[in-house]
């Protein structure tokens, strides 16, 4: 009897744990489908589902939210899809959230990514219907995969044939091969740009030491400052030529005028012609003054007598005061008319 | 059996033929007739003292520690030893296609829909089916049967219902921790090449899971319980001559069990694949 009882509860204990293990693959595979937990509904709305079934995961941000719970056509062309997804995950699903069939790699399960939306969006609703994103079609990507394949074997051919030309020498890549002299031109090239380097990096060390003045433009803040205050210079001169030039431009001042008063202009014009009229002149004017001069130079003429012929002066001179002398003579004589009472009589009624 | 074909077909046949229509090679298709229609009946016979009254609990609880806790075990030996060699052969090819992830989901799907029922129907069907087909062959060549029957005891509830029942059962238990086991043991042998940490298996051989490989294959055990209980409690009860009946007895218990096990499994592939009322 007390065997029995040991037995029994042996029993017991055994079916208990194996009920235990029964419901403990129940409720996490019912976990792994979400199950036991509250959930909301929203669907999508889709051309084509690539094979997507009742069950398959529904993922946000790589995390398993969901399952979808049905897929129906709705008409020829289009499919609605059903996901059940977690409460708590509503929160963080917009109104303008998308979704999209994809797949658990190559040969995996497809799935239902959830894309958020934006942030001020409001929250989505039990039934609500979001916006898709169509699949992309593993048919499209081997027909793309074809056509790359055949630009493939074109590039390879048209590789083959370059190398073959450079094999023969021909062309720039050729002669890089072929040609010994190119090599040496490129070594020579080599050493110089070597050389070149090296000076570069001499200038640079320089440079970097604060010396020469690019090296204290690098360093010397005062410089730095200096050029900078230039440059505000600069740019207050720039700044006064656009004004200047505005002005021009809308025709004050006198270059303005210049360059937008058509009568000024017009008035320039004429001045230029007769500043050309008046150098014609003058040229000729200084043509003949040179003649004149030529001919005093060779003694001809009244003024050459002037300036050289001493005697013809000396008598010039004596005429001259002749001459002064004569008009003194008659200055006094015009002085006795005026005092004459005849002449005084006429020239006041002319006052009158 | 030899039959005359003029009884049934009338001289003129008989006389066509120059000979007597021998059935005889048609024994074995009668014999397998014969047993459906004897095991139809028998079954009959068990459903109708499963719901009378007075209930043999005490037999009951008797049989169902037999069968159920006695072979844990050989199963659990069998289960660890099943999931260990599975996911060692199944390493290499995952492995060939870069994908040794998915050998904790691979090898639950394998167990739980069929390997741990399967083997550990098999198991019980070698261990349990031919205890019972002995004992009860032995029970009938001793003519302890008819000892109960004459004294009053109802051989069938006593005997049949409680083992049936006990079987039907037990075997749906030992297959929860067959399955566990073998995870165990699947465990261990992921971790001979690699590194998973056991939440990470776990949590890779449940995501594989779904209600459509768990429920069916939990069903379906109940009906290789029942099987294997009725067939050998059968093949017990109507064992015949002597102790080389016995023997007789034991052995078609286990080779019919075995074989039934199999067709319904068949049949339970058939229409779960029919009814998919479980994919979610």
């Amino acid at each position: 009897m007390h065997n029995t009882k040991k037995n029994n509860l042996k029993l017991g204990f055994f079916v208990a744990i194996g009920i235990v293990l029964f419901i403990f693959g129940i409720y996490y595979i019912g976990s792994q489908v979400n199950l036991f937990s509250k959930k909301f509904q929203v669907s999508g709305i889709f051309t084509d589902i690539s094979g997507l079934k009742v069950g398959n995961n529904v993922r946000f941000s790589g995390i398993n939210i969901g399952t979808v719970s049905q897929v129906q056509i709705i008409n020829d062309s289009l499919v609605s899809v059903d996901l059940s997804i977690q409460e708590g995950i509503r929160q963080f699903i917009r109104k303008d959230s998308k979704i999209e069939i994809g797949s658990e790699g190559l040969m995996g399960n497809k799935i239902v990514n959830i894309y958020s939306g934006n942030i001020h969006t409001a929250n989505v609703e039990e039934g609500d219907i979001l916006g898709t994103i169509e699949v992309v079609k593993i048919d499209n990507i081997l027909r793309q995969l074809n056509s790359s394949s055949i630009n493939t074997v074109i590039i390879t051919k048209n590789v083959a044939e370059i190398t073959e030309k450079i094999n023969r020498g021909e062309g720039a890549f050729g002669k890089i091969f072929a040609d010994e002299s190119f090599a040496t031109n490129l070594s020579k090239i080599a050493k110089k740009t070597a050389s070149l380097t090296e000076n570069v990096a001499e200038i640079t060390d320089k440079m970097s030491k604060e010396k020469g003045t690019i090296g204290m433009l690098l360093s010397d803040t005062i410089l730095a400052k200096k050029i900078y205050e230039a440059g505000e210079n600069l740019q207050k001169s720039t700044d006064n030529l656009v004004k200047i030039t505005n002005q021009v431009n809308s025709g004050q001042g006198i270059f303005g005028e210049i360059f937008t008063d058509t009568t000024f202009t017009s008035g320039l014009s004429r001045t230029g012609k007769n500043l050309d009229y008046t150098a014609e002149k003058t040229k000729i004017l200084s043509e003949n003054l040179v003649k004149i001069t030529d001919e005093i130079n060779e003694g001809q003429g009244l003024i050459n007598r002037l300036i050289y012929d001493t005697a013809f002066a000396d008598s010039i001179e004596i005429a001259v005061q002749n001459v002064n002398k004569g008009a003194k003579e008659v200055e006094e004589a015009a002085k006795v008319v005026k005092r004459n009472w005849l002449i005084r009589l006429f020239s006041k009624k002319e006052k009158k | 059996m030899k039959l005359n074909i003029r009884k049934i077909f009338g001289n003129k046949v008989a006389k066509e033929n120059q000979d007597e229509f021998d059935l005889s090679r048609f024994k074995n298709v009668e014999k397998i007739l014969n047993e459906i229609g004897g095991l139809s009946r028998f079954t009959n016979n068990f459903f109708r003292e499963l719901f009378r009254p007075p209930y043999e609990h005490t037999e009951l609880l008797k049989q169902a520690y037999t069968i159920g806790l006695s072979t844990l075990p050989l199963i659990g030996i069998t289960a660890f030893i099943m999931g260990l060699v599975l996911t060692l052969q199944s390493r290499p090819v995952m492995a060939e296609f870069g994908a040794e992830s998915w050998l904790p989901g691979m090898v639950s799907v394998s167990i739980v829909r069929e390997i741990g029922p399967v083997i550990t129907a098999l198991i019980c069907a070698g261990k349990i089916g031919s205890g019972i087909g002995a004992e009860l062959g032995s029970m009938r060549v001793t003519e302890q049967i008819d000892a109960m029957e004459v004294s009053g005891t109802n051989p069938i509830k006593y005997l049949v219902t409680t083992r049936v029942l006990a079987t039907t059962f037990m075997i749906p238990i030992l297959v929860f921790y067959s399955d566990a086991i073998s995870f165990l043991g699947s465990y261990i042998a992921v971790n001979m090449h690699g590194f998973i940490s056991f939440p990470l298996f776990i949590n890779q051989a449940f995501d594989a899971l779904h209600y459509n490989d768990l429920i069916p294959a939990t069903i379906k055990t109940f009906f290789f319980g029942f099987a294997i209980g009725i067939i050998s409690c059968y093949k017990g009860y109507f064992s015949e001559n002597g102790t080389e009946g016995v023997g007789k007895a034991a052995n078609s218990a286990v080779v019919i069990s075995s074989l039934a096990i199999f067709i319904i499994d068949l049949v339970a592939v058939q229409l779960s694949e029919i009814f998919n009322i479980f994919s979610f």
